[in-house]
């Protein structure tokens, strides 16, 4: 009589394609969750507001296409723009004192406007986008 | 003698992988929703060296496309109703913490202009809200020596 040969014992493989795929897409899922970033936008509030700010004067920064100014004075660059703001602002600690208003032609780019406002920033000012009230913006179609 | 009869095979679904597929189609249709609100929206963030921060629990998210579009969480508003959409979906939000403004994420295109952006600043500036922007980490370009 013959003998039955013996089976081989086997790890059962058929699902490892689907827990593939979750481990997968649980991945990119997971990526693509919580990785936003940035700074916050402190925006003066006129409710709030109990000291009025000193517009005479705080430094006024005026930001166009490819000019910049501090007063009337040209800058050339951002970086003279921090060194400007470091100076102004050497012997103010009071926050009001620290305002920075910044004034922005309406065809600046995001990029532009937000490397001032960093710029200010980060020497010690606090920038204030001068946003005129009942702005109407450009008609959207 | 009576012949044994050979047993019938029964025929079954094999449903061992119901569950892998149920949780892929769940996947799936989780994306697929992510991606209709937010993730189709053409917007590039500006880029910046500083130091930045995670935002905490945003209420909303705005963001101006690369059409100067203004979106209020993935749906497309016009420019003048920004700030009355804004206040009604604040006001609608579930989970307001009593004593905490609630942040706003704003997600503004790099290349958008002023005449947009500062406008819906100013928009949201009149909510009492947190605004927070955005941004890209950019690696600190290498000083050359005496620079």
């Amino acid at each position: 009589m013959k003998r039955r040969p013996s089976s081989q014992p086997e790890i059962p493989l058929t699902s490892t394609s689907d827990v593939a795929f979750l481990l997968l897409i649980f991945f990119l899922v997971a990526a693509s969750t919580g990785t936003d970033r940035g700074r916050k936008l402190d925006l003066p509030s006129t409710e709030k507001t109990t000291e009025p700010i000193k517009e005479a004067t705080n430094l006024e920064i005026t930001v166009g296409a490819e000019t910049l100014k501090a007063g009337e004075t040209e800058l050339a660059d951002i970086d003279e723009l921090k060194a400007v703001v470091r100076d102004h602002l050497a012997d103010r600690t009071e926050p009001s004192e620290r305002v920075v208003m910044v004034n922005t032609a309406e065809e600046v780019t995001y990029q532009r406007w937000s490397d001032v406002f960093v710029a200010i920033e980060t020497s010690g000012g606090i920038p204030v986008p001068q946003i005129e009230e009942g702005e109407s913006g450009p008609s959207q179609e | 003698m009576k012949a044994p009869r050979a047993k019938k095979a029964s025929a079954t679904i094999p449903l061992c992988s119901t569950a892998d597929i149920a949780f892929l189609l769940l996947i799936f249709f989780i994306v697929l929703a992510k991606g209709t609100r937010e993730g189709s929206i053409d917007w590039k963030p500006a880029k910046t060296e500083a130091q930045m921060t995670m935002p905490r629990d945003p209420a909303l998210t705005v963001i101006i496309d690369a059409f100067d579009q203004v979106h209020l969480d993935g749906v497309p508003v016009a420019l003048n109703e920004v700030r009355f959409q804004a206040a009604d979906v604040l006001e609608h939000r579930a989970g307001k913490v009593p004593g905490r403004r609630p942040q706003v994420l704003m997600k503004i295109h790099k290349e958008s202009k002023a005449a947009i952006f500062q406008k819906v600043m100013g928009d949201l500036g009149e909510l009492d809200v947190e605004l927070f922007r955005v941004m890209e980490q950019e690696q600190p370009k290498p000083r050359t020596p005496g620079t």
